[in-house]
Parts: structure tokens; sequence; C-alpha cells
């Protein structure tokens, strides 16, 4: 690139050009164009009339003009009053002409990174995000380990925050997954989400205790971890590490103590010395005593105004999403806001026709509550031998009465048959859940 | 009465607090910043105040007859836990060097007076020359075993010496006084006699001061110089000096009478600023209201009852509490002052200023948080920021944006009369902003940019509290500028070079980070630069930070946290 000059005659203060010409560049975004100006300082006396003012210009060669300045170029020249004399100049020869008596301005504007900036999306909405995570390569699965190291270090953040480590971490190339990844620590009992989805939150860590079969007490860490609590883990208790079903969690710490009061001892000797560990009993069945009906449940869900002529709705109607003008039946809708004004993520709402009222909840929760208020039986099978509890696919449980089921064992479920499959499950807490969701319990006595 | 270990360790704290990894440090120890690090000590002032234990503490340990000796705690130089032992001595020098200078502040300052202050400071006799005991250059070994600790830390040393010669080693503490008495005189007697407004944040206050620089001392003079070393290098550090004398005026109620004394500035109020938050599915943006830390008040309890709630000031990090209520049109226009609730300190009232403007920043420590806030940190080029206006303001940022010196994304209107402006960028240098005249020139003087290039860290999975980045995911490194180019080097803690390269303005480069640890970046273009720390962390230093459970999300969740259930 070359640096040059443009000399141009005219009459005009060169103050007061200097200024017309500095907005004009800004204006038309010439400033990798035009990048200073100067003239000669004679020019101050009023005697002296026409003189010779300078434009400098950086372009592969002298006297060339590119081709895509070359419009806006001829614009500024002529409002500013003047014409180009093709009297173009490197600076050596404006030294020699105007002596020293140059003053130079600078037109200069900012080069920055403009930095991409996720879309707002709604962290319970896992109708776009895959159910899968083949698109997960093997070996990144351990960062799961470090996203729980790295949650447990902030303690608490934003949406926008938990996207941006998953992307960073190379486990979520879009953000959009980031939704399903939360949901998974949330049954697991590491995080909790703000009723809005605003914020996450690590949960306390804690031992949860699970049966073992035998007279030992068997728990696994749940909540907030660090390298030094892991350690300590390993070195002076029983602890193995597995990897969750598909690898798309934090690996679960499964601890044998001889007794309980070994385990309680070991809580209170790290409480005193880094931060608290709880301990948290069978918390699966303590979670199923303490959580609502589905009737209640459904109260307590946050209730969102909305007014009805910014949206579009979509109805979920057999496994999918169909448009429709405005809301009539009870149900599960996708809701898109009209205007593109800003940026306004998707909702996915239950509504209650007979009330008018819009409720939020994680996804698999409305869906579960639209189709038991749409009058779908909800079958679930247990099996008291291996005491294992299937839900339909399409019929996931609201988050907190899976993390019921996935804290009875420490591990998310696995995937057979269109089911989700839930190990370690008692047939009281079985009893206990679906009593409370209107299922119906289908036992499998000797299979 | 406190201990010279005491005293060591107290005004380490009191010298880091707040400061983020790769901050400049300066030891800037001062009568009055003596008084503020004693009231951390458990115990009651002592009669003569803090300022005379301090020097008893010094003298007893460092003072030999009528000489220095500095053997009781130079070998080792470390305690058990790595740190510093000699800090008080080193601080003691500084106090010296803070008392040169005549009160006119035009003389420039002899560096032959240093040891006449110093004697005095230390209890002992004048003398010609260097005080008797102090070997040459046994300080200087002290001053560089600091700057080394504090590279180790992840900090920047600002400590420097002299040219060879007789001085060399005085300049150490001299460099280390970025105020004076003779300047904080000046300053207070321009706010005094300026009538200056008492609603500035630290930004503007320092735009107005640059603004009457010939008012005030030889030595503020210089360093206010926007090609100055100390300016380009050491902007935070005048800044926050210079707010501590603004706001220790404002307090006062009798501002004359009280110009030249450094008795302990116990602040009485606590200065509000602004958080933001967006909740994208309601559709709404909430400003709540940011209460800034005095640095005396950490450990202090402060409860505020408003619409008959009592909230509880807990800190949110080093400087801040967590953010309050939110804030209605009608607090915004006309200000707000509460009063506080304190038992354990001096503070009355929260002070929320009444403005024209608010500038709000994303979080430094976690940008990706998409938190604005006002941190009083300025604009930086290069960086987005949101600018919270009332409705007089449009003509003038129109006509800045018309200008091409200030771009916008999208102008929203959240409160009555205010309109916030959303993804706005500076766009030209300072030079161009000099000739526009606009209404509000408060405007001006704070978006106009204060450097000619920046330096950004993008990406890379931050640790907490700023305290670097991640071993395998450290950041990308950008520049923003109105120059093209700049040369970019990157060193090792053992100043092996690990990156050397130009960096094309507005490009975003890639940096091979190695194993944990400190690395120095250096920026140069035309002459000036600019240095950076970026601090690379192993997994295993990072610690839990556990919640209390008012800290979970209060609305209806059963009692559950986790898989821990709440009776």
């Amino acid at each position: 690139m070359e640096r040059w000059y443009i000399g141009l005659r005219t009459r005009s203060s060169p103050v007061e050009l200097t200024d017309r010409l500095g907005k004009l560049v800004r204006q038309y975004g010439l400033s990798d164009f035009i990048t200073r100006a100067c003239y000669e300082r004679r020019s101050g006396h009023k005697r002296i009339g026409e003189y010779y003012y300078f434009m400098g210009v950086v372009s592969d060669e002298k006297g060339c003009i590119p081709d895509e300045k070359y419009q806006s170029f001829y614009s500024v020249l002529k409002q500013l009053g003047v014409h180009d004399s093709q009297i173009y100049v490197y600076y050596d020869e404006i030294q020699t002409m105007a002596s020293k008596e140059i003053e130079a301005f600078s037109f200069r504007q900012i080069k920055m990174v403009h930095l991409k900036r996720y879309a707002p999306n709604d962290p319970f909405d896992f109708s776009i995000s895959a159910e899968d995570s083949t698109h997960i390569a093997e070996d990144t699965k351990p960062v799961f380990n470090q996203l729980l190291l790295c949650l447990s270090a902030y303690g608490r953040g934003t949406w926008q925050q938990f996207r941006a480590i998953c992307v960073e971490l190379g486990i979520d190339s879009t953000g959009a997954y980031a939704r399903r990844i939360s949901r998974n620590l949330r049954s697991l009992g590491h995080i909790e989400l703000s009723r809005d989805g605003q914020n996450w939150f690590a949960a306390p860590s804690c031992l949860v205790q699970i049966d073992g079969g035998d007279h030992q007490y068997h728990a696994f860490l749940a909540g907030q971890r660090s390298t030094r609590l892991l350690e300590m883990l390993q070195r002076e208790t029983h602890a193995i590490i597995s990897a969750q079903p598909y690898g798309n969690a934090p690996e679960r710490v499964l601890i044998t103590f001889p007794d309980e009061s070994a385990a309680l001892a070991f809580a209170d000797d790290y409480s005193r010395q880094h931060h608290p560990i709880y301990s948290a009993g069978y918390a699966g069945l303590k979670i199923a005593s303490v959580l609502p009906s589905l009737d209640e449940w459904e109260t307590a869900l946050p209730i969102l105004s909305i007014v009805k002529g910014n949206y579009h709705f979509e109805k979920w109607v057999d496994s999918g999403f169909k448009s429709m003008p405005l809301p009539q039946d009870s149900g599960m809708y996708r809701l898109t806001h009209v205007s593109e004004r800003f940026e306004h993520p998707q909702l996915t709402l239950y509504y209650d026709a007979d009330t008018g009222i819009w409720r939020r909840a994680d996804w698999y929760g409305i869906r579960f509550l639209a189709l038991r208020r749409t009058g779908s039986s909800c079958d679930v099978h247990y099996d008291p031998v291996q005491h294992e509890l299937a839900v339909s696919h399409d019929q996931r449980w609201p988050d907190l009465y899976e993390r019921s089921l996935v804290l009875a064992s420490g591990q998310l479920p696995v995937f057979r048959n269109n089911h989700a499959i839930y190990s370690n499950i008692s047939a009281s807490q079985a009893h206990l859940l679906t009593g409370k969701l209107g299922a119906n319990l289908i036992e499998h006595k000797g299979t | 009465m406190a201990t010279f270990p005491q005293w060591n360790e107290a005004i380490i704290n009191f010298t880091l607090s707040g400061l983020s990894i790769g901050s400049r440090v300066f030891l800037s120890i001062d009568d009055a910043s003596l008084e503020i690090i004693g009231l951390s000590f458990s115990e009651n002032r002592p009669e003569n105040g803090w300022l005379e234990d301090f020097k008893r503490s010094v003298r007893h340990k460092c003072v030999f007859g009528d000489e220095i000796n500095l053997a009781r705690f130079t070998y080792p130089l470390r305690d058990s836990k790595n740190c510093p032992r000699y800090i008080p001595f080193l601080s003691a020098m500084v106090l010296a060097a803070h008392n040169m200078g005549d009160d006119s502040g035009e003389k420039p300052i002899d560096p032959r007076a240093f040891f006449t202050h110093f004697n005095v400071v230390m209890g002992l006799p004048d003398q010609q020359g260097r005080t008797k005991g102090l070997t040459t250059g046994e300080d200087g070994k002290l001053w560089e075993d600091w700057n080394q600790w504090l590279r180790t830390q992840g900090f920047l040393p600002t400590a420097i010496p002299g040219d060879p010669g007789a001085y060399r080693y005085t300049r150490y503490p001299i460099s280390q006084t970025v105020l004076r008495q003779s300047d904080r005189n000046s300053l207070w007697r321009r706010f005094t006699d300026g009538s200056w407004k008492k609603n500035y944040d630290e930004v503007l206050l320092m735009q107005r001061i640059r603004k009457d620089a010939q008012h005030f001392t030889r030595h503020l003079r210089d360093i206010l110089q926007p090609d100055s070393d100390m300016w380009l290098r050491s902007y935070e550090a005048i800044s926050r000096a210079c707010y501590e004398v603004y706001e220790d005026w404002r307090e006062t109620d009798d501002p004359a009478s009280r110009m030249g004394q450094s008795t302990a500035r116990v602040r009485t109020s606590l200065d509000i600023r602004l958080y933001r938050t967006e909740d994208y599915f309601s559709d709404t943006t909430e400003y709540r209201l940011f209460p800034r830390q005095p640095r005396q008040a950490a450990s202090s309890t402060i409860s505020v009852l408003h619409q008959r709630h009592n909230y509880t000031l807990s800190e949110d990090r080093p400087g801040w509490y967590m953010p309050l209520w939110s804030i209605d049109a009608e607090q915004l226009t006309n200000g707000l002052k509460l009063p506080l609730i304190s038992p354990n300190s001096q503070l009355q009232h929260l002070f929320f200023p009444a403005r024209d403007f608010w500038v709000l920043t994303l979080d430094p420590q976690i940008p990706e948080s998409g938190v604005y806030a006002s941190w009083d940190k300025g604009v930086e080029i290069g960086s987005p920021f949101i600018l919270l206006a009332r409705e007089e303001l449009r003509t003038d940022l129109i006509k800045l944006k018309n200008e091409g010196l200030l771009e916008w994304e999208s102008i929203n209107s959240i409160f009555d009369g205010w309109n916030e402006y959303r993804g706005v960028t500076v766009q030209a240098e300072a030079q161009a902003w000099a000739s526009i005249t606009l209404e509000n020139d408060a405007l001006r003087l704070t978006l106009q940019p204060r450097t000619n290039f920046s330096l950004a860290f993008t990406g890379g999975l931050r640790a907490p509290r700023g305290s670097g980045w991640l071993v395998g995911f450290g950041p990308q490194v950008s520049l923003a500028s109105f120059v093209t180019e700049a040369e970019l080097s990157v060193y090792a803690e053992d100043e092996q070079i690990v990156f050397f390269d130009s960096i094309e303005a507005g490009k975003t480069i890639q940096i091979p980070w190695g194993s944990p640890g400190n690395y120095k970046v250096v920026v140069t273009q035309n002459g000036h630069s600019d240095e950076r720390v970026v601090r690379i962390l192993n997994w295993s230093e990072l610690d839990v930070r556990p919640l209390d459970t008012d800290q979970y999300p209060s609305d209806n969740t059963f009692g559950i946290y986790g898989a821990v259930v709440k009776d």
C-alpha cells in the first residue's frame, strides 16, 4: 500500500475545510482511504487567496483510487466544493514545496473486533436441541468434569455465562445444547436454575445415600466439587469414579464408607477445614416426599402475562408444533414474537384455556402437564427385581420429579425402546411419584 | 498497638484490595491511608492515632541507636507463606516521599530532600546524605523483591529506580506517591474555589480535573499529560487517588477549614451505581442500585430499610456490594438519599446521585455474563457499552452520531424521560472530539477516548474473581485501534519471549499460552506501549464458592436445593 496526497486548490478556510472533510470521511466510511490531511500554513494569511490543500490517502499505488471508493470519494469532493486536478504527490514532494509549514490532521476511525453475541434463548426449551449427544466427540467428554469444577468455583451466574462456558469447553458449538447440559446437571443435583431461567446456581456439596445391598454406607457426591475434594475423597475413602451412561455429564463419584458415622465424620471434618458438605440422606426419596401433586405443582408455576397480538402461536400436537391463529384449547404452545426489532427468544408455555393463564416451566414439565390435561394416560413400567423404572420418551416428567429418580442412583437414565430407564428405584419411591403425577404404574413382576 | 507483622499484613491487604489480576500496584502509603488501615485491626485507635503507632512499630523494628538496621527481617525476606516481611519499612519510605515538595507544588521535587523527610519518619536526627546504617542498594533490594513478589501474584509492579547515581534508590519510594500532600491540597482548593458539583463519577471527575490542569501542582500537571508515561500506564491509580480526595471533600461540611488535614477519610455515605440485567422472556430490562464498597467498610454490618423491607448489604466482590432493589424513573431522575443502619461503622446513608447520563460497561470479571453496570472504569475503545441518558441529551447524541464520533445499535425507552442506547461504540479518536460543541459538555468529556489503542482479551475460560484463565483455555487477543497495526509481545515469567508478531487492529489472534503462570503481554504502537498480565491457572487452583441458602432463588422450590432438602 502506498501513502500519497491529492492536491486540491481552494479558497475555503483550511480549518473549516478540515472539519467538514473529517465529518464526511466518517459519514462515507472512507477512513481507511482518506487517512489525513494537511495544507500550506501560509493559507492562514488573508491575502494569499487560493492555496493547496492536501488530502492524504492510502491505496495500492499513487494515483489509483480504488473502485469501491470512487463514487464516495468524488461525492466528498463535490460537497467540499473542490476538484480533482490530478495533482498526486508524495509527502516528500509537499515538504519541498511547502517547507515545514504543514498542519496535519487525522481522520482515522476505530478498527475493532465485533464480538459474536448469542441470541437469547430459553434454557428450558428442548425442542430445538438434539436429544442425543452423538455430536459430542468422545475425547471431549472429560470436559463435563471441568464444567462442574468451573461452575462450582463461580457459585452462580447468568444463563448467558453458562452457555459461554459450554461453548468455550467445546461441548456446545452453537449454545443450543447447553439447555440439555443444564437439565442433566439439575437432574444430578449439581445446579439449580432460577424459575425464569436467567440465572444458574451451583448446588451445595453433599453426600447422597444410595442402597448398596450390604451393610456399608454408599453415597455419591452431588453439587459443588473441587479438585481438592475429589483428591481427598480418593485418598481418604474408597471412591470409584465412573462415567454417566452417555458420557454427557460429570462423572459419578461413588464413595463407600464403613458405616454412616464414618461418612458423617468425613463430611464434618471436611466442612470444618474447607467448605460445607451436607449429608443429604436418601435424597431421591426425600424429594419424592416433599414434591406436591401435579395439580399443586401446576398452581405453583409462575404466570406470564402474554399480549396475544404480539405473538405467533404453535400448539404441540402429535409430537410436533402446528401453527394456529390464536390459542383456543389448553395445551403446550410455542410463542414467537412478531417483532424482529429486538431479540425475543421463543417461549414454550402451558396455556390453561379455562382461566386464560399462561404458565412457565421446564419443557418436559409443560409437555407432561399438557398430556395429562388433555386426557392422555401416562403409563410407567416398574421392574421390582431390577429396581428399574421406565418412562416413555414422549412423557418425560417435570424436572424435579425426574431429579428424584436420578438421585436414587446418581446416574442419568439410559434410553431403550423409546423409554428412559431409571435405575435403583425402590417400589415405595415409584408408587409415591406416580401417585403424585397421576401416572399408571405397571409392575412387571418376575421379568 | 499493632505489631510490625500485623502492619505488614494489613498494608499488603490494603494495597491489593479490590485489584484484579494484571492491575498496576502502587504502595501509595500516606498519613490518611495508615489511619484507614488501622481500622482493620481489632482494637481501638491509639490515643495519638494509627500514624504514630505505625511509626513506633517501624522504628522499633528497624532503628538501632541512631542507625537503620534491617537485619531483623531481611534474612529471609519472605515469611513462611512466601510473603514479603518488610513492607512497613518500604511504606515508611513512601510516607517520607509523600511529604516531599512545597505546598505550592510549583518547585520540582528535590531528591536530596528525601532522607531529611525519611529521618523524621524514622525518628532519627537529621544527617548529611543517606541515613546511617542503610547501605547503598540495601533498600533497592527490598524494592526489587517487592516487585518480584507482585509479579508472581499476577500484578504489575510500578516501583522503579532512578538513573544511575546518588539518588538511584530514592526514586523507588518517590515513584510510589501518586499524589503528594501538596497535590491533594491543590485539588481540594480547586474543588472548593470552583464550587464543583458533588455528583461527579470518577470518569467525569478526571476529565474535569484534566480540563482545569493549569490550577494544579506541577507534579499533578505532569502526570495528567495524556502522553506522559504515568498517565498511560497508571491512569487507574491516578484516577482512584483523585477520586478519594474528591469523596473526602464532598463529605466535608466545611471544606475550607479541613484542607491539608490528613486524618482518616472516614466515609459517612455509600455511593450507589447502577446494575443492569435483562429478562429476555418478559422482555424487561431491570436497573438495580449497586452500592460501592468503601475500603474501610469491608467488614462492617450495614443494612437499609426501603419500603418496609430490610436489605442487608453483602459483598459481591471486593469494592462492590450485591445489587439492591430495582430503581424507578423517579429515583433515577431525582436521585436518592436513604439512611443506613450500621452499628459498627460511621456510615450513615446511601447516596444515589441524580445524573444526566450513566455509562454502563460489561462486568469486567465475567464479560460473557451479559451483565452491565457502571463500574466507574470509563469507556474502553473497542468495547461496546450502554448509555442511559435523559431525553434532553438526545440532540447531543444525534450530533455525535452524525459527526461519526459515536455509533449505537438501538435506542430503547426504559424509563419515562430516559433513553437507553445499546451497543454504543466510540468511533473516532480524541482529536476529532476536541472541536465539537455540545449542550452537555460532560457527555463529551466522558465519552471521548482516553487512549488511541486498547488490547482486549476475549474468549477462553475465565476463572472467577478476575483471577485469570484456566490452562488449555487461554484467551484470544485483539486490538482496537485507530492505527492499523501494532507489535505484540508475550513473555513468560522468566522473561522468555513466547510470542512476537504484529497484530492487526480489528482481528483476533491466538496466543500459544503454555503452562500455568503469569504472562506479560506488551503492545507497542507509535512509540507508546501498554502492558497487561494474563494469568493461566491450573484446574486445581479452583476452589468452591459455597452459597448461603438465602442466595439461591427465593421462588417456590419446595425446599429443594440440588440434592439437599431443607427441613
